[in-house]
């Protein structure tokens, strides 16, 4: 370091030497002065400044620090790459390091922050110092603010760079068309949707593309009113060689000089995937109520299945039972007889689950009846049994025997109570370290009767108590979110109400309320 | 021996299907005991006779197969058929695994379940012989004396009188008395059917 900067100093001085000789020579009448010298670095509206090769700069004139704000030992300590706008840094860098490579001249426009942080153009220019030998050894630059006069240019390409972007990296398919119909410019979403590359597509004619006849039927009018000078906007479906699409697709005009439309600029963006789903959701929301009730009703597959074989397998039992008693030697009528009898019992038996299945399965318009929500709720404590015991639940009923009748659709009731009750069920699917409790029950006062299904489960987090209810609310990985809310609705078409309640030890406990003289 | 009569106990909490298998039981001449839970068959005395359990799989508040663990643990040896109203591979397996004679689907035919109760009462039949015959060993054994009980283990192993003598250090004649006395307290008439017996007395208890 020390013997370049010797090296400098020395050529400083010569430079300085140089220039003062020369002009003693032309006019040794003037008496030339090192301050003379120092005036006419200063003198111009530029910044001037002497690097070495690798950008160390050994002399910067009073503007330059005036300008930047910092001064020789800042630039030394800091550099001076941060000054030049980020933007332009690497141009600068480049030029910089082709002017090194090759000792040729420097040229570059960069914006150059100024002490108050403002950035403005300048032009820099510099030039290689050769020693006697003809080696470059520094560069002596200037710097021309040209902020004036470079900002519209600078503005004009950014511009155009943005566009270039936009083109290119853009989610949408675009091309534009001159008014033979022909692409003039395809982006490359635009050729990869049609698995060709951007050069083959220019020059051809849109109905090369999409086909001769799709193109007279649906795509030249579209052209033909954009060339007239309407943007033309449409979402649609379209069949296409490339496959069935819906797209969203905009027609632009563009002029020009003239004023005439010369070309368009075709936008098309592939909604196909948003559609699907759309649709997919629609047909989901439309199901969602009659599917909620099928659901609950699958996952009671297995029991019902299990209700019915249980009266089946007693029957086939019995009638084996029978036949031996017939065959014996003498037979036993009588217990045959009993054998029979109980037969008869188990195939009534069969039958009511099936009436009972069938009447919760069928949709039916409300019906209200006088009921015994009592009765109502060991009917459904029948069809859940296997379900309790396959989970290893505890069931404890505390029926209210003097409850009164209830004016209700006893079918949409007993869903209620069976939606509670497989609910109880899946929330104590994870307790393992106590025992699985499920406690129904009943209980009335003058005004309305209370039913109430509580669980051993993890409980209810109280901020999610209100979400509960709504409907596409759910904590559970299968579950829709339909079954609480349904029955809230039907609760409260009954003028009654539906809650959710901590219960006393653990777990949750919901319960709803029927008015008495509904 | 009093000729006695098999008994079939029958753990099921279905009603219906409790009075068909019970009313099944009766009608091929064997004797059913009914119970609607596992603690009620538990509470039940059992008679000493060979017997048979019919289990359903799922119960109120205990599943079947851990019921046949804890009769297990509380060795309590009875043959069990498992019914269930919708069996599993993996369940019936581990219940056949774990001694099971026979695992039933509902509805079976009862042929099967009939089957399967007289192989579980014979199982118990050879059991309760087996068991009878190791107890009676057991006490001819109590019957000798130290010396005896120290001899005999040598004579299975199949050492002469005289080799015996020497290593208890008494004399060769003393060795063939009680070794006389051995084979007469044990009831064995050859040696082959001694070693027999120390094989069995050896085995141990399961």
């Amino acid at each position: 370091m020390t013997e370049i900067k010797a090296e400098v100093t020395e050529s400083l001085s010569r430079l300085r030497a140089a220039i003062a000789g020369r002009a003693q020579k032309v006019a040794a009448a003037v008496p030339v002065s090192e301050a003379l010298v120092g005036n006419l670095l200063e003198a111009f509206p530029v910044l001037m400044w002497a690097t070495s090769l690798d950008g160390v700069p050994w002399y910067l004139n009073q503007r330059c620090s005036e300008y930047t704000g910092r001064s020789m030992s800042d630039v030394l300590r800091l550099g001076w790459l941060d000054l030049v706008h980020p933007e332009d840094r690497e141009e600068t860098v480049r030029s910089w390091s082709h002017a090194v490579q090759n000792g040729s001249s420097l040229y570059v426009e960069q914006r150059l922050r100024r002490a108050d942080g403002e950035y403005r153009w300048f032009r820099t220019r510099a030039e290689p110092f050769r020693d006697h030998e003809g080696r470059v050894i520094h560069f002596l630059g200037v710097c021309l603010d040209i902020d004036e006069s470079a900002k519209p240019e600078a503005e004009r390409k950014r511009a155009e760079y943005m566009t270039s972007q936009v083109w290119e990296s853009t989610q949408d398919a675009m091309a534009v068309l001159d008014r033979d119909y022909r692409f003039q410019k395809v982006n490359p979403v635009y050729a990869s949707n049609w698995k060709l590359p951007a050069h083959q597509i220019v020059g051809k004619r849109h109905a090369d593309l999409v086909g001769e006849e799709f193109f007279e039927q649906t795509v030249k009018a579209n052209h033909d009113r954009c060339f007239a000078g309407e943007q033309v906007e449409f979402s649609r479906w379209i069949t296409l060689p490339i496959g069935r699409r819906y797209v969203s697709v905009t027609h632009a005009p563009l002029r020009g000089d003239s004023g005439r439309v010369e070309t368009s600029l075709m936008i098309v963006r592939n909604l196909t995937e948003h559609m699907l789903a759309a649709e997919a959701l629609r047909k989901a929301q439309a199901a969602l109520a009659r599917v909620n009730r099928a659901t609950t009703l699958g996952l009671l597959g297995t029991s019902i299945a299990h209700e019915v074989n249980q009266p089946l397998g007693a029957i086939a039992t019995s009638a084996a039972a029978c036949s031996r008693w017939l065959s014996a030697e003498p037979p036993d009528l009588d217990k045959a007889q009993r054998s029979l009898e109980r037969i008869a019992n188990d195939a009534r038996r069969a039958s009511t689950v099936i009436d009972r299945l069938r009447a919760l399965v069928r949709r039916q318009v409300q019906r209200k009846e006088r009921c015994d929500l009592n009765a109502a709720i060991r009917e459904v404590l029948v069809l859940t049994d296997d379900e309790l015991r396959r989970n290893n639940i505890l069931v404890e009923t505390s029926l209210d025997a003097d409850l009164p009748m209830v004016e209700c659709d006893r079918v949409q009731i007993q869903q209620i109570i069976l939606n509670l009750i497989m609910n109880a069920v899946e929330a104590m699917g994870t307790v393992n370290d106590r025992p699985r409790r499920l406690a129904v029950g009943s209980a009335s006062d003058a005004k309305a009767v209370q039913i109430e299904v509580r669980d051993s489960g993890p409980g209810i987090d109280p901020s999610h108590a209100d979400q509960l209810f709504e409907a596409f609310y759910t904590t559970k990985a299968e579950g829709m979110g339909m079954g609480l809310s349904i029955s809230r609705d039907i609760v409260e078409a009954h003028g009654g109400r539906l809650w959710v309640s901590p219960n006393v030890s653990q777990g949750a406990a919901f319960h709803f309320s029927l008015p008495v003289d509904a | 021996m009093a000729i006695e009569r098999p008994v079939v106990f029958v753990v099921d909490d279905d009603q219906s299907m409790r009075g068909a298998l019970q009313d099944l039981v009766a009608s091929v001449g064997l004797e059913p005991r009914v119970f609607a839970t596992p603690q009620e068959f538990l509470q039940a005395g059992r008679a000493d006779v060979p017997s048979c359990l019919v289990l359903d799989v799922r119960l109120p508040g205990l599943s079947g197969l851990a019921f046949q663990e804890e009769l297990a643990r509380a060795g309590v040896r009875v043959p069990i058929i498992f019914i269930t109203g919708h069996g599993d591979i993996p369940m019936s397996v581990r219940a056949i695994k774990a001694g099971a004679i026979e695992f039933l689907s509902k509805p079976f035919r009862e042929q099967e379940l009939l089957d399967a109760i007289h192989a579980g009462i014979e199982r118990d039949r050879a059991q309760r012989r087996v068991a009878a015959a190791v107890a009676d060993l057991e006490q001819r054994f109590a019957t000798l004396t130290e010396r005896e009980r120290q001899i005999m283990p040598l004579v299975i192993a199949g050492q002469a009188s005289k080799r015996i003598a020497s290593e208890l250090g008494v004399a060769e004649a003393t060795v063939k008395v009680h070794r006389a006395q051995i084979m007469h307290k044990m009831g064995a008439k050859s040696l082959p059917e001694l070693v027999r017996m120390g094989d069995t007395l050896a085995k141990p208890k399961s």
